[in-house]
């Protein structure tokens, strides 16, 4: 019974996706936006062996996880417009326990940021972005995972807030600095350190991290390699060559990565945020719409 | 045989004010009863508890058999609701909200597909079924609030204000509608301020500031308050004077919003001689009047019921009036 209530609740935000394309392609603006002007712009200032990646590659993960990040948390919205609009009354009277609605509401975010996510990817495609096989499932899989964790954010922060202007300025005030500060735009290993304070704090770090992981073959030059010096150089050649290796050598080192934590960190940081929001959203829209 | 409702004592307090007042009353199985009162008198607050969305502040009340408190889920497996407020999901079709609800409350499969028609038979809506729920004109969407109360063949069904907003000719199919419903042996329970609705009822409820002021069927009450009514008009600096001297030779006089005098009598035709004598020719005009509901609610409150929407009175099916 309660999984029934929870298919149809899921039903429902599909059913509405798929009604309205406005939702669907407005969307997409922002992020395709970023995705082109930045990764064109920065490619063409700094060469790209220099940074010892394809910066284009390395946003669009980024750029990715922004945008199955908003569309998830819009789900939230859901909530109130339902109490806005009336149908909240319906749920409210139905012999459910709200715990299978809200269950059947964040696999509707997550689904719906998901389809968003691969559509997003079929865009990337045409823009040169081509993963594998592999890599295409591992990245489904995981805006699936992170659809997830902010669709219970989003359905915890519409139960806590009473209007949808209300919701949407917190929706503005959290998405830019959270896309900021995630990693999504520049590696974060060469940051300040009190600016890392607000990155690892960030959730979507740690999804933008786990989809550099799977993309890294793909993000990463690795055809630039250290010139090798030809072992039958008189020495004093040698001696002359040692300061360009060295200061080669220094630069190549420095080349920020394109990850910054394990994976298995990654996950396991993500999982817990997920557990907290999941369970977070759970308790407010009980509490908030339950009787 | 137990009662399809049962309330005792019911209290609502909304912090330090008191919207219902302690009422108690009873509805019987299959019968059609009706809530009649003014905006405020505490109509939705008391179909709110009994549908369990709004906890009773005090009092015992029991809907099909079940606590409301208590037994929140039996109870609502057997109600079907339509609120006073629209509650449908007007971005998707007349058929995906009547899947969600089916889905909502065990019904699925073909059987669901059965159900939808059966209930979209009865509001005659069954040609709009892929239409989207913001298409549909007030008529239909309240229509289709109903069917969707239907679906699960509840015991009960709670129509808070089904008519209000809504145009004479759907107002009249809405309690065809009804009329429909009730052969099915079906309780329902509604609410209303249109005195002409609650003629429908078997019984109804008078119920003003969070009390229940009479109960009894529609002849009862208007029985009650003792044969018919003598409508006088007289000279406007003059009716203080005549309310005045009606109280002392024994009436109950009220005046009514548009300045005449009404004046509740058991015997007609020996009043009128006896008023002509008193009062002579102050009197402007007279009118009998066989008793309303609207008049019982003058007698027990001293106010009108009436407010300045228009009745419905007119586009009433015959079949309804008593
Ligand atoms: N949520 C609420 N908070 C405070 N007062 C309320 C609330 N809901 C209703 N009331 C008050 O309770 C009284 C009864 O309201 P209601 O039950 O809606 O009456 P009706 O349905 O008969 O028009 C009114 O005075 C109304 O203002
Ligand atoms: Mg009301």
């Amino acid at each position: 019974m309660g999984l029934r209530v929870a298919y149809i609740v899921w039903w429902r935000e599909l059913r509405r996706y798929m009604l309205d394309r406005g939702r669907m392609i407005a969307m997409f603006f922002q992020p395709l936006m970023f995705l082109i002007v930045m990764g064109y712009g920065i490619n063409s200032v700094f060469p790209k062996d220099l940074m010892g990646f394809d910066y284009m590659k390395f946003l669009f993960p980024g750029i990715l996880a922004m945008t199955v990040f908003m569309t998830a948390f819009m789900g939230g919205i859901t909530v109130i417009w339902d109490r806005e609009f009336g149908f909240l009354k319906e749920l409210m009277v139905a012999p459910v326990r709200p715990t299978w609605v809200v269950v059947g509401r964040i696999l509707g975010s997550a689904t719906v940021a998901t389809i968003q996510g691969i559509i997003f990817m079929i865009i990337g495609y045409f823009l040169g972005i081509r993963p594998d096989l592999m890599m295409t499932l591992k990245i489904v899989a995981t805006t699936f995972a992170l659809g997830i964790m902010v669709g219970g954010l989003g359905i915890y922060m519409g139960s806590a807030m009473k209007t949808t202007e209300n919701f949407m300025a917190l929706m503005n005030m959290i998405v830019q600095p959270m896309l900021f500060l995630s990693g999504a735009f520049f590696p974060i290993d060469n940051i300040p350190n009190w600016l890392k304070w607000f990155v690892y704090v960030n959730p979507l770090t740690y999804a933008v991290d786990l989809m550099r992981h799977i993309t890294a073959s793909m993000i990463k030059i690795e055809t630039l390699s250290m010139p090798q010096i030809p072992q039958n150089l008189p020495p004093q050649a040698m001696q002359a060559l040692k300061p360009i290796m060295d200061m080669l050598n220094s630069l190549m080192s420095t080349r920020p990565n394109v990850t910054h934590f394990s994976m298995q960190t990654d996950i396991l940081v993500m999982a817990g945020f997920t557990v907290v929001f999941v369970l977070l959203a759970g308790w407010k829209f009980a509490v908030s719409e339950g009787v | 045989m137990e009662n399809a409702i049962h309330v005792e004592n019911l209290v609502k307090k909304y912090g330090n004010f008191e919207a219902v007042k302690g009422i108690s009353f009873d509805v019987r199985k299959g019968e059609l009863f009706a809530f009649l009162g003014p905006n405020g008198a505490g109509k939705s607050t008391t179909i709110n508890i009994l549908v369990t969305v709004l906890k009773p502040t005090s009092g015992i009340v029991y809907v099909a058999g079940h606590d409301v408190v208590r037994e929140k889920l039996q109870v609502r497996q057997r109600i079907g609701v339509v609120f006073q407020d629209p509650s449908l999901d007007s971005r998707l079709t007349v058929e995906d909200n009547l899947k969600i609800h089916g889905y909502v409350y065990g019904i699925y499969g073909r059987e669901l597909q059965k159900r939808m028609d059966e209930v979209l038979d009865i509001v005659e809506l069954k040609g709009v079924k892929k239409r989207l729920v913001k298409h549909l004109s007030g008529g239909m969407r309240r229509r289709l609030e109903i069917a969707r109360g239907l679906m699960h063949t509840p015991q009960v069904l709670f129509l808070d204000e089904p008519t209000t907003g809504l145009d004479p000719q759907n107002r009249a199919k809405i309690w065809d509608y009804v009329e429909n419903i009730r052969t099915t042996g079906t309780t329902v329970f509604f609410s209303t301020h249109y005195m002409d609705e609650a003629e429908y009822a078997d019984r109804v409820a008078i119920m003003d500031h969070g009390k229940i002021l009479a109960l009894d069927t529609p002849d009862a009450l208007k029985k009650g308050i003792g044969g018919n009514m003598i409508v006088i008009g007289v000279k406007k600096d003059k009716t203080d004077s005549v309310l005045e001297k009606l109280k002392q030779m024994g009436f109950t006089p009220h005046k009514a919003n548009d300045g005449k005098i009404w004046i509740p009598v058991s015997d007609t035709a020996s009043t009128i001689p006896q008023l002509f004598s008193a009062l002579g020719d102050v009197i402007t005009e007279v009118d009998i009047r066989i008793p309303t509901l609207n008049d019982v609610f003058l007698t027990l409150t001293g106010r009108e019921l009436r407010d300045d929407e228009s009745s419905p009175e007119k586009f009433v099916p015959m079949r309804f009036r008593r």
